[in-house]
């Protein structure tokens, strides 16, 4: 083997190596902490909101009953009034959400706006009545 | 110089500058490892949290007998039953801190003690209860991950919605 073609491999060696080095940087540095922690908590925490919100009973006010109340008559102001004071009470300021009511898989009452995020769905019976209760939170 | 120590001269820099690179590499990968190593660490924690504030609100100690929500009578007597049982409750809980407090209606941010407990104001003369509280020392760091439960109120037969939080302290 010629002096020049040793070099020349020596060199290919060196890049080899200086190449390697640079996969590993890239594997262990700045590979991305996975995400699904924190979709994992706001599922969590949607759900125990909505879970709480229906079995809201207090003193004057009972979740079910005003539900069963406003699938009866329509009249849905009540409801909607507090679930908008639990939920703004309860969420951080920068959170959306997007609350939804259906009475047999008909839609009963829909408050705010919030297309992408992680939802909870929660179905009960009052009465003899299928509702399904949903909450949206985005962030 | 003769023409073959020049060539021993190069050789060794060659094999000089591969060390080199070898041990440059070797360290970096160690160092990336042990990041890895300290990440998981976190994230594992992370998880450990997760699933505590999810389990929490059905721990036998707080739940409620039919539905599920948090029986905030039960929450004073669990401190005393932490202290009887010290060591079991830190080998399964940890460093860590567990509140509870009232977020509907909106109430006095006023620690629950027996004393509160026995007054007839009870239970809008205070907002929240101290569940478990342990801190290392020095303490470096304390994460917090919290969740919403319904609270049950026996004394008034009540159903209110409150938050559960989990403090991970490390």
């Amino acid at each position: 083997m010629r002096k020049g073609q040793s070099e020349a491999i020596g060199l290919l060696v060196i890049v080899i190596l200086l190449v390697f080095i640079g996969f590993l940087y890239l594997r262990f540095g700045l590979s991305g902490k996975p995400d699904t922690l924190n979709d994992a908590r706001q599922n969590i925490e949607a759900n125990g909101l909505l879970r709480a919100l229906l079995l809201l009973e207090m003193e004057n006010f009972s979740f079910q009953e005003e539900v069963s109340f406003c699938h009866t008559t329509s009249s849905c102001e009540d409801l909607k009034g507090v679930v908008e004071q639990v939920l703004s009470t309860s969420l951080r300021a920068d959170m959306t959400y997007m609350f939804s009511l259906f009475a047999e898989n008909q839609p009963l009452l829909t408050i705010g706006d919030c297309k992408l995020g992680i939802m909870s769905r929660v179905p009960f019976t009052v009465d003899g009545v299928f509702y399904e209760a949903s909450l949206r939170l985005c962030s | 110089m003769k023409r073959g120590q020049v060539e021993i001269n190069e050789t060794l820099l060659v094999l000089f500058v591969i060390v080199l690179l070898l041990i440059v590499g070797m360290v970096m990968y160690f160092r990336f490892s042990l990041a890895k190593v300290e990440t998981l660490g976190d994230t594992l924690d992370e998880q450990e949290s997760t699933v505590l504030l999810a389990q929490a609100s059905t721990f036998p100690e707080f739940r409620c007998n039919d539905r599920d929500c948090m029986d905030t009578s039960k929450f004073l007597p669990f401190r005393t039953t932490v202290h009887t049982y010290a060591p079991f409750y830190t080998s399964s809980l940890g460093y860590k801190k567990i509140t509870v407090s009232q977020v509907y209606p909106l109430t006095t941010n006023v620690l629950c003690t027996l004393e509160l407990y026995s007054q007839d104001a009870y239970p809008e003369n205070c907002g929240f209860w101290m569940l478990y509280d342990r801190q290392p020392t020095p303490l470096k760091q304390a994460i917090t991950a919290s969740t919403f439960v319904s609270l049950y109120f026996p004394e008034i037969d009540e159903y209110r919605i409150g938050r559960l939080e989990v403090t991970r302290y490390a």
